[in-house]
Parts: structure tokens; sequence; C-alpha cells
């Protein structure tokens, strides 16, 4: 497999498309041009000085700031004043602006679509371009991925209810998930509307919005409201969607993540840990949480403390034993960025840049058209 | 005109374009990470075609849902959602003649999708290397926690496995003197955000086999989609520190956080820029003397937001150009008017199930009739429409695959039944006589 996806000598999916971001200081925006340049397209940007100052802790490299070290990679810098000689030449272009910002500049879609009517024109924005009232009112609101993190409901299942205030209130997934869907929808959107051009000739619109573009994707909100007319409870160990132990648990020395779904599993892992009889007393008590929500929590809590006892290695080597639950050890940063596996997939590249840094890589691994990594420096 | 007003006329064009129309898809896979993948596809107009070993196939319809209240009509609603807009073959690919049938399908497909344990298929002749040979044009996607190769790829994973090798879950929760823990992300973003990414590769090797003819195989590692959007690494590299997990901050913005408004609800703010802190300044007191302590920075801005009601701070937002939005909860999610407007939240007519309420498209896209057409059905419920269209079958000959047990249906247990009142003799896509839509 290895030999089959070695990427040396061989072309890129997209060499020849053509993107121009303009994404001012929406990551969500930009995340789709990089992902547009893993796999092979040319990527130029207006850069928003803004957006290469936003960082951690104040900390820069080669002048600019940390995300924008990743996500301006491999891109050719636009200027403004050129942008509209550059048109006639671009497949994609991608806004981050904000509903009418380039309509005020005379490039909005009514504009473009009429001069260049095979452009492929990807807007993302926290409400979106389409008209709506939100989308008007926000019009001139920044976006941002923590915002969509709360607008799409995925922040109120996140974090510990039952420890003390403020650090009980829901908390962010811990990296730039909103805009990280908002990205991968609005590269899916680009390219699906090249492939419609393909056959036949005309470009569109595509319309992203940060603030629903997760909750459509993943369908638990809208689903759990659906069915049970309530919204679900936070739960920081067992799943809420679930109710078994498909969670995260604090072994003896360190984290583990049990990963039990099927009722097999849920029963291999009650074996595990030494308490078999637990399986009976779990399944009775899911009988019973129609109508006692909390019926489970004194099980849950006799689980956890059994876990606790374990340590995480032993755990990991009992279900290897047995053949089912996954479990693995919760990896640490540190741990995760020597591993060999995934420098081996350019999952984790490290680059030169007068000093040798480790980045995330690459998640297109291809055959034929393997994704680029494209230099930072 | 009005920017949205001249936006109007494109969007409320006849909206008859589906762009993948014509792509064929077979579908191998089960839980979420393989399955999210063709009901994109799907959703954009493919024609997929999910093949499930009767009578049960793919398990994730059977996984307990929020204690059995998560069925809408004997099927799970998330599965109903899931595997939206895709036709159902219950095939035995183990015998031989099932074997058999399923490389005719292959033969005409597009693009395959799989996401067992890496190397299940090779052993039943399914493997990428050996579908290549029967069809050389076919896009092979595997997908899993590891990928294809290097020294961990034989081990099973689940999302939540993802998560943990991946590093994001050292990422979040809370790394404070007060509190130190650490959460898996709810709701599996490790199966359904790959899953997303995956489609621009297969869209990517479509366009690429519409220029030289070639298919190709596509090797998906959740954890290392999870890995592409953890600056972390860059950060640790950078520093020789590690970025802490970052509870309800965002380690990139310079103001930010969740907090609670006067009526007790949750907000979040986050100023990205100079400008939006200069904004935010006007109203906030002793915010720009914080700057650089988030704790102090986060106590200014609790002090302001707790003096004011939600529409308050939302008003405040909309004045000062900053993001501040509500933590939504499910229900708040459902009943918002703005996702309705926007057809985020839709309410779908199904033949079998009626009336039910469907998360919308990812994206709007213009003339686009895209998002979803009819929900999951039960293990083969499209058996005689299936070989029908695809290799031109005839009923009495479906129904003898039965008798061979090449062919089956569903169990009718909770999770793969048709729903209530449902007569196999009064439905002509069933019988394989006309098409769902």
């Amino acid at each position: 497999m290895r030999e089959l996806f070695k990427p040396e000598g061989k072309p890129a999916a997209l060499e020849g498309v053509k993107v121009l971001e303009i994404c001012g200081v929406n990551f969500g925006c930009m995340i789709a041009g990089s992902l547009l340049a893993e796999l092979g397209a040319e990527v130029y940007t207006v850069l928003d000085e803004r957006a290469a100052r936003v960082t951690a802790d104040g900390v820069y490299i080669n002048g600019v700031g940390v995300p924008y070290f990743v996500e301006g990679r491999g891109k050719k810098r636009v200027e403004w004043r050129d942008v509209e000689t550059f048109l006639p030449h671009v497949d994609i272009l991608l806004d981050g602006l904000g509903p009418g910002r380039l309509a005020a500049r005379g490039l909005g879609y009514p504009d473009v679509a009429e001069r260049y009517p095979r452009l492929i024109y990807v807007a993302v924005s926290p409400f979106g371009h389409y008209p709506t009232s939100k989308s008007r009112e926000y019009a001139e609101v920044p976006d941002s991925d923590l915002t969509g993190q709360a607008y799409n409901g995925y922040m109120a299942m996140l974090g510990n209810p039952n420890l003390p205030e403020p650090y009980s209130y829901p908390i962010r997934a811990g990296i730039w998930l909103a805009w990280a869907f908002a990205g991968a929808a609005a590269a899916m959107g680009a390219l699906s509307a090249y492939w419609q051009r393909m056959k036949t000739g005309r470009g569109t619109f595509v319309d992203v919005a940060t603030n629903d573009v997760l909750s459509v994707d993943h369908p638990y909100q809208i689903g759990a409201a659906f069915v049970l007319n309530e919204s679900r409870r936070r739960s920081p160990t067992i799943d809420a969607n679930l109710y078994v132990t498909y969670t995260t648990a604090r072994a003896k020395d360190r984290f583990v993540a049990i990963a039990s779904v099927i009722w097999p599993e849920i029963e291999a892992f009650f074996e595990i840990i030494g308490r078999p009889e637990l399986a009976e007393k779990w399944r009775d008590a899911m009988a019973q949480v129609e109508k006692d929500p909390d019926v489970i929590k004194p099980l849950e809590k006799e689980v956890f403390a059994v876990v606790k006892e374990i340590p995480a290695e032993e755990l990991v080597r009992r279900s290897r034993e047995k053949g089912k639950p996954p479990i693995a050890v919760v990896k640490t940063l540190e741990e995760v960025a020597a591993q060999e596996h995934w420098r081996l997939r350019r999952a984790i590249v490290e680059v030169n840049c007068g000093k040798k840094l480790l980045s995330p890589g690459t998640p297109y691994v291809m055959s034929e058209t393997p994704g680029r990594v494209n230099s930072p420096c | 005109m009005d920017y949205f007003r001249s936006l109007q006329s494109f969007f409320g064009a006849t909206a008859n374009s589906r762009p993948l129309e014509g792509i064929k898809v077979v579908e191998f896979s089960h839980y979420i990470l393989g399955p999210n993948i063709p009901r994109l596809l799907a959703q954009l107009g493919a024609e997929v075609v999910k093949v499930e070993p009767p009578p049960r196939g793919d398990r994730w319809k059977y996984a307990p849902m929020w204690g059995g209240k998560g069925f809408y009509k004997g099927m799970r609603i998330d599965y109903l959602y899931l595997n939206a807009n895709k036709y159902f073959l219950g095939l035995d690919f183990r015998k031989e003649e099932g074997y058999r049938l399923l490389i005719e399908l292959v033969k005409k497909a597009d693009v395959f999708v799989e996401n067992m344990e890496p190397g299940t298929l090779d052993r039943y002749g399914l493997g990428y290397l050996q579908l290549r040979d029967v069809n050389p044009r076919l896009i092979y996607v595997s997908a899993s926690g590891y990928g294809q190769f290097g020294p961990l790829h034989r081990l099973p994973s689940y999302d939540i496995i993802g998560q943990a090798e991946s590093g994001i879950m050292d990422t979040t929760g809370w790394e404070e003197e007060a509190v130190d823990e650490l959460y898996r992300l709810p709701d599996y973003p490790g199966d359904w955000l790959p899953s997303t990414m995956a489609v621009s590769a297969v869209l990517a090797a479509l366009i690429y086999r519409e220029r030289t003819g070639r298919g190709q195989y596509i090797d998906l590692s959740q954890a290392a989609s999870l890995q592409r959007f953890m600056y972390h690494f860059v950060y640790m590299s950078a520093t020789g520190r590690r970025l802490r997990r970052s509870g309800f901050f965002d380690p990139f913005a310079l103001v930010s956080g969740v907090f609670k408004t006067r009526d007790g609800r949750y907000v979040a703010v986050a100023a990205m820029t100079e400008d939006q802190v200069k904004a935010l300044a006007g109203e906030v007191e002793g915010l720009l003397e914080a700057l650089g302590d988030r704790w102090r920075v986060y106590k200014s801005v609790q002090r302001w937001v707790s003096g004011k009601t939600l529409e308050e701070v939302l008003e405040a937002g909309r004045r000062l150009k900053v993001p501040i939005q509500p933590v939504m909860m499910d229900i708040d999610v459902l009943r918002d008017p703005w996702r309705w407007e926007r057809g985020s939240v839709v309410k779908i007519f199904d033949r079998l199930y009626g009336e039910i309420v469907v998360p919308g498209p990812l994206f709007k896209m213009a003339g686009g009739d895209i998002g979803v057409k009819w929900v999951a059905r039960p293990v083969g419920y499209h058996n005689k429409l299936v070989l029908k269209k695809w290799l031109g079958y005839k009923p009495d000959e479906v129904d003898e695959l039965v008798q061979r047990g090449v062919l089956g249906y569903w169990d009718g247990q909770l999770g793969n039944t048709p729903p209530p009142g449902w007569k196999a003799e009064e439905d002509p896509v069933y019988q394989g006589e006309r098409d769902e839509v």
C-alpha cells in the first residue's frame, strides 16, 4: 500500500484549476482555499493583514500568525488593484468578506456572473448570502469559529456541567471545528460546481453559512429535538446519544477512550474491567431511562470508579486481547507529534523555516493524484 | 439594486440542476464515517446503492439511541438522515453468485466507498487492487481510523479512537489549576468531518478522471483528517510549549469566551482582530488594560455581559460589529426561524414515512436542486429497482435470487423495518415498478 500511495512524480488532481480567495479574516473561507490547494489547484489570495496577525500568545513565524502559517501555504499574493484584470482567468472565487462587501466594489455575484458566466462564486459567511432576515441583519458582522460552534448548538453539548462556575459553562472543541466544517463544505461546493461546469459550461453561486453548516452535516441537534421535542442533556462521560460507555475515562495513570457502541462491545467492556455483572444492570437501566433519565448515574459512578483502578495500557492490552471494544490511550499532543505513523502518512510534516517546525500536512492520500503539502516558507 | 434582492433572482431561478446526476456510487460501509461520504454525494444528485448483507446489514441502525426514544416510525432518526437519497440492496456477497452480482454493479460504478477494518475487503476479493482490474476507471475510497498503511494501520477505530489518537482530545477541556479535565468531542466529529473532507477528494478524482480516464484509490484516515486543523503542532514546535486545552476560549482570538447574561443565557463572544477589540472596549470597562491575560479579559467582559439580557448583548454585537452569538440548545436549533427561512431545516414528505423534518443541504447552490428527497429504507428495500435499473433484471429473476439466498430483506427488528401499516403489494417502488422520485 505504501508503494501505491508514494507521492513522488505524480500529478495533482486539480492541476490547471485557478482559485482566487478574498477571505478577509474568515478562516473558514481560507480553509476552503487550502483544501483546494492541497488537491492541486493554483490558489491566489488577496491578503488581509489582520488575518496574518491572528495568533495565540503573540507567536509569529516569518511575520505571520500560527493559523495563517498553515492556511496561507502555497498561496500566491494578488493585490486588490489587480483583481479586476485577474478575474477573467479565475475558475473559483472564494469570498469570505460577508454579503454585499464585494458587491460594493462591483465584484458581487450579480456583477461578475454577467461578465464571467463560467465563474464559480463560493461565499462563506456567518448567516449566508442567501437572502434571509439574518443574512441582512448580520451582513456587517464578521465571522468567527467560536460563535459558529455556539450557534450550531455544538458547544451546548460539550463540557462538564457539574464543575464550579464558569468551568461548568459550555466549552468549545479545541480546534476551529465550525470553520473546518465550513471550509470543507465550501471546497465540496466549489468542486461539485466545477464538475457541473465541465458538463454544462456554466458557473454558479455556492453559499455556505458557518452558523448552520455543522448542524446540517451531523444531524443530532435537529434530529434529537425533532423526536424528543426537547434538548439533550450535556454529559462529559456517558455518550449523550447512545447512553453507553462511549467515552473518555480517567484510568489509574491517564485518560483512555473507550469505544463501546453495540451490545457485544458493551458486554466485552464490562468483562474487561472485571465486572461482567454490570452489563445486565446497564441493560436494565437503559430500559428505564425513558422514564428516569438519572437511572444510569449510580452505575456510571461505579463503572468509572473501577476504571480508575486499572492502568491505561492494561485496559488497552485487555481490549486487544479480547478483540473488542476498541480502547486507546488518549494521546498528548507531544506523543502524537512524535509518532512515526503520522509522519509516514504526511499527516504531520516537518518544515524548514529557518528553524525546523512541525505542521499539519494533508489528509488527502490518493494513489494517482496525491495531496500536496505546500511549504509555508 | 439591493444586493440581496439581486441575488434572489439567481436562487429563485428554476431549481433543477443536480451536479452529480449520472454518477453511480456503490456503498459498502457502515456506522457513520463511510456512509456519510455517499450521503453527501447523493445530496448532490449521485445515484448511490448501499449494499448490505441481509438481513441486518449496517449495524449502526440497531445502536441504542436516547433510551429507545430515538426511533421514528421504527427507524433511528440519525440513520434515516445519514442514509437519505440512497437505494438499498440486500446482497450476500459471501455467496459466489452474490459476489458475481456485486462485481457486475462495480463495473457500472464510478465510485466505491468502504470503511471496513483495513484488509477486510481484500479477503473477500473486493479490495482496491481486485476491483481496479474489474473497473480501471473506478474511484475507490477506503475510510478508516489510521489509514491503509503505516505502523498503526491494522488497529480498529471509531470516531472516539480517532479523536484520542489524533491529539484533538488533548486540545479540548480545561487545563487550569482549578480544573484539569479533557473530553471527547460530542456527536462524533471524527466521523462527520473527515467524511465531508473526503467528498472533495472524490470530486477532485472525478475531475482528474474526466481528463485522463484514470480511476484511483483514496485512503482516508479519520485521525489524520482531524490533525489537519491542529495548529497546535506549529505552536508547540515554534515555542517549545504546548498550547493549553482551551476550555471556552478561542486561543487565537484576542477576546473570547462563553458568558452568562442577566437572563441566564449563555452567549459566545469572539473578537478576532484589533478593530473588533477596540469596538468592544468602548463598552467594556477595563478591557484594554486586561489584554494578554485571558482570565482578566474574561472577567471584564463577564461584568459587561452579566448586566445585559441576551437580546441586549446580541444587539451590541451587531452595533459594534463583533461576533457575538447565543449558545443554542437542540430545541433552539430546530425552532430557529432563520434556519427554516434558509432551508437548513426542512420538512419533506417521504413516501414511506410521511412528513418528516430533515437537515437541509450543506450549502445553497443557485439553480441547484440539492438536498434530501427521501430518507433511509430497511435492508434490501430497493432490490428489484436497483437490479432492474443497473443490470436489467426482471422482478421474477430477483425473486429467484431471493429464494437462493443471494438477495434478502430486513429482519423486522426495531431499526430495520418499514413503517407501521406499510404494504409490499401496494408499494410500486419496492416492486421495482417506479423510482423514488
